[in-house]
């Protein structure tokens, strides 16, 4: 893993034309060695004891620490398995062996190929006592998990996440998550002799809460020109927010110090936009296999990718573009604003937090990429139309319909998977980026 | 009418199911689409609408790209593009459960539609457990109060009561039939069976319910219908998006399906639960009485539904339907497959689509099924 960052970075190094878009060097090497740290401590977790929980993204990971437990998150650990380009054998593997057919979900196919086929990783995951199941991205992975409980045998745990109808999620909907939260602690604590630490709770989601907020305050850094950083490479940096437990203040150290060093970027190189790059915003996943190609390609033409909706939460679009904290940000300024908010509402804000776009209403979908274009002064919209993901991918023609003629700002809309490399027609979208691009440097003369 | 006349008109409607719509619809009587059978239709009822099932035509899928892309199951996409400018362009409102991911985005691309009424249920995906039954509650309350506003109707608690009388009627008196077809298996054939609980889903209840006590009246007195099978006892499961030519085909192929999880007829029949003073939770309990392979239930999945029903039916093997990326029930059907072969329940798969079975790669391999069950 630590290699793969490396990688991308040093990808970026060749790739790029002008200098000033790769991520700071401090920051990069405070997050690999906090992915060493946090791999080793996989790797001991049957020794200590603990117990291991494999979890689907969005399954509370506040609870499942406080109650001392080592949740493993697969979807995240596929995602990187992808990103090495080695998830194409492992899915094909899934389909001949257990009779999924090839257009059923690539990421729950990966997850199940690396778990149960012994597909050798590029890091040892431990083995689980139990699965902590939910739909807060998807239904398919509900139904993933529920096959690896009956291959494991091992007992499984489901929350299930209604789907946002409005712009945010109704009384009665955080209820009905916190009732199910509660009982499972309830269980968990009588199956399996835990017990919910307090002290831990409160830690983790103060942690959290502190996280998203200085995540917010990057997020609105790349609204400046020329944009600090490519987008692309900030995928990396939210991953811990999802995955890890800090015993210390280190991933907000390392935030911070990502947010120190990006505002000193922009304030350095302000007043040098050219006003002729091109500022693209991602719909979506990446292609995680791909995005040497796409920076590459883009790069190329002068245009790089600013911000991703992925990138923002569901739910955490900023409310202004003005720092909040002001500048260096410090922990203390943000740490006095969680002092206002109860533990209650903070848990159900973390709690919806990763709920995947396709459970939102496709009102509010448009609104954010109306907001976003304006927001981060983007040029083009670039959809990736992930066949694995459905719950994202299938109201696409309706966005890109939306954005292009309702909003008349250019969109590429392409086809691939964020697992699968079979769909990957690098040729074509190759000359799709080409023409795209000549179409947004017309629009900018 | 006579018994002969019901099961000719069954037949017919599921060939057409929105043919009677052509001409003029129902005198008083709007209809509101909806798309699962997890939906308090009965609110439908109450408020003087037909609850219409939308079951999207091949005639559409021509224009289903303007909505959805082609990694969507045809189910959804047919239902979308019949909807907006199809066969089914009549309807001025439509309800969408939540099902799966697939009709989630379906329902956001018609809800952009001007002069069109898109309502949204979050059914919850578990069907028991901790605040269940009080979250679906309150989402069946939200969504009355959404359709009187928004379609200007004026609530009538009593309405709503007779309403739910009518469709625990109309489960009680297909459960009567299910039960009859198990002890007399000449009385009716899947495919006919599964014919009339089609047709029940595109005409009024209380008409549903006369035709059906005039068939079981029929079929008490000694009459039987069914001219098909005779061979290997099957269950059939899966979706078909009403189609049951796929079952004639089964049955032509010499099989005999003796019983169902299909989700448009044993998936969309609550089971008889005791009615509640709170007619709310009367309605709420209907649907969690029930369940599908795209829902969580704990205790329950496919397999062992499966292996239950065959057990009480007698059937010897199980075959499933399904849509191309259908990611759920693929899922299910990938998880179930292994405990069935254990319990020495063969169990296959066919791909369908709106427009037949993938030809004869799908016969073959049917028929390559059947020859392994005559060896077993
Ligand atoms: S790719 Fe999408 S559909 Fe597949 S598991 Fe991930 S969130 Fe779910
Ligand atoms: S066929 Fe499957 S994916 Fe399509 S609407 Fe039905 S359950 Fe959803």
């Amino acid at each position: 893993m630590t290699g793969e960052l490396e990688k991308v970075a040093a990808g970026n190094k060749r790739q790029r034309k002008e200098p000033g878009k790769r991520v700071p060097q401090a920051p990069l090497f405070l997050l690999n060695d906090l992915f060493t740290r946090y791999y080793r401590t996989l790797k001991k977790a049957d020794a200590n004891g603990r117990l291991v929980a494999w979890s689907a993204l969005g399954f509370p990971k506040h609870v499942l620490f406080a109650l001392g437990m080592i949740p493993v998150y697969p979807q995240f650990h596929v995602a990187f398995q992808s990103s090495r380009g080695l998830t194409g054998r492992i899915i094909r593997d899934v389909e001949g062996r257990y009779e999924i057919p090839h257009d059923i979900c690539g990421e729950v196919k990966s997850m199940i190929g690396t778990i149960l086929n012994g597909e050798k990783l590029a890091f040892k995951l431990p083995e689980p006592d139990l699965i902590a199941s939910c739909n807060s991205t998807c239904g398919a992975t509900a139904k993933g998990f529920q096959f690896l409980r009956k291959h494991l045998g091992i007992p499984l745990y489901f929350c299930d996440y209604p789907c946002v109808t409005d712009s945010t999620p109704g009384a009665h909907s955080l209820r009905y998550v916190r009732d199910q939260i509660d009982a499972f602690v309830l269980s968990a604590e009588e199956a399996h002799g835990v017990r919910l630490d307090r002290k831990k709770y409160r830690r983790i989601l103060s942690q959290d809460f502190m996280a998203l907020e200085i995540w917010t305050e990057i997020v609105k850094l790349c609204a400046r020109k020329p944009a600090p950083v490519d987008a692309m490479d900030l995928y990396f940096f939210i991953l811990p927010f999802f995955i890890m437990e800090f015993e210390n203040d280190d991933f907000l150290d390392l935030l911070i110090r990502l947010y120190n060093d990006l505002y000193r970027r922009c304030e350095e190189s302000s007043g040098e936009s050219t006003g002729k790059e091109i500022r693209l915003l991602w719909d979506l996943l990446p292609v995680y296999h791909k995005t040497g190609f796409f920076k590459k390609a883009f790069a190329e033409h002068d245009a790089s990718v600013v911000m991703s909706t992925y990138l923002t939460g569901a739910l955490a679009y900023p409310d202004g573009f003005e720092p909040k904290y002001g500048f260096p940000l410090k922990k203390e300024a943000v740490a006095s604003t969680l002092q206002a908010i109860p533990d209650e509402e903070i848990a159900d804000r973390l709690n919806y937090s990763l709920v995947h776009d396709g459970k939102l209403p496709l009102e509010f979908r448009k609104h954010k990429i109306r907001r976003m274009i304006s927001d981060f002064a983007i040029d083009g919209v670039v959809m990736h139309m992930d066949r694995s993901c459905r719950p994202v991918s299938l109201p696409q023609f309706e966005l890109c319909r939306y954005v292009e003629e309702d909003l008349g700002v250019p969109v590429l809309l392409f086809d691939a998977d964020s697992m699968d490399e079979r769909y990957f027609a690098g040729n074509q979208v190759l000359t799709r980026i080409e023409a795209f691009m000549e179409r947004l440097a017309v629009r900018k003369e | 009418m006579k018994a002969e006349d019901v099961i000719q008109e069954a037949r017919d409607t599921a060939a057409s199911p929105y043919a009677r719509f052509r001409k003029s619809l129902p005198e008083g009587r709007k209809p509101m689409g909806y798309a699962c059978p997890f939906i308090p239709e009965e609110l439908i009822h109450a408020a003087g609408m037909l609850p219409l099932r939308v079951y999207g035509r091949s005639a559409d899928l021509g224009g289903a790209d303007r909505y959805l892309p082609s990694q969507c199951c045809e189910v959804a996409r047919a239902m979308v593009s019949s909807v907006a400018g199809g066969e089914l362009r009549f309807l001025e409102s439509m309800v969408f459960g939540f099902c799966c991911d697939t009709i989630r985005a379906a329902a956001g691309t018609l809800q952009a539609r001007p002069g069109f009424e898109t309502f949204f249920l979050n059914i919850p995906t578990r069907l028991n457990g901790p605040g269940v039954r009080d979250y679906l509650v309150r989402e069946i309350a939200a969504f009355g109060t959404s359709m009187a506003v928004r379609l200007d109707l004026k609530p009538d608690p009593e309405k709503l009561r007779s309403s739910i009388c009518v469709y625990r009627e109309n489960d009680a008196l297909l459960h009567q039939l299910r039960r009859l077809r198990l002890e007399k298996p000449r009385a009716l054939s899947g495919s006919d069976y599964v014919a009339l609980t089609v047709m029940g889903q595109v005409m009024p209840k209380e008409e549903h319910n006369e035709r059906l006590s005039v068939l079981l009246e029929a079929f008490r007195s000694g009459k039987e219908f069914n001219e098909t099978g005779g061979g290997k006892r099957v269950l059939v499961a899966g979706l078909l998006n009403g189609n049951v030519e796929y079952l004639r085909r089964l049955e032509s192929l010499g099989l005999d399906i003796v019983d169902d999880d299909l989700c448009e007829a044993s998936r969309s029949l609550a089971e008889e639960t005791p009615a509640e003073t709170d007619p709310l939770y009367s309605v709420a309990d209907r649907i969690l009485s029930r369940y599908c392979p795209v829902k969580i239930k704990d205790g329950l999945d496919s397999a062992t539904l499966w292996a239950e029903k065959c057990s009480r039916s007698g059937a010897e093997a199980v075959v499933v339907f399904l849509f191309r990326f259908c990611d759920p029930q693929y899922m299910e059907y990938a998880t179930g497959k292994p405990g069935l072969k254990e319990r020495g329940i063969p169990c296959a798969v066919v791909e369908v689509g709106l427009d037949g079975m993938g030809g004869g790669q799908a016969d073959t391999r049917l028929e390559a099924f059947i020859e392994s069950l005559g060896s077993q």
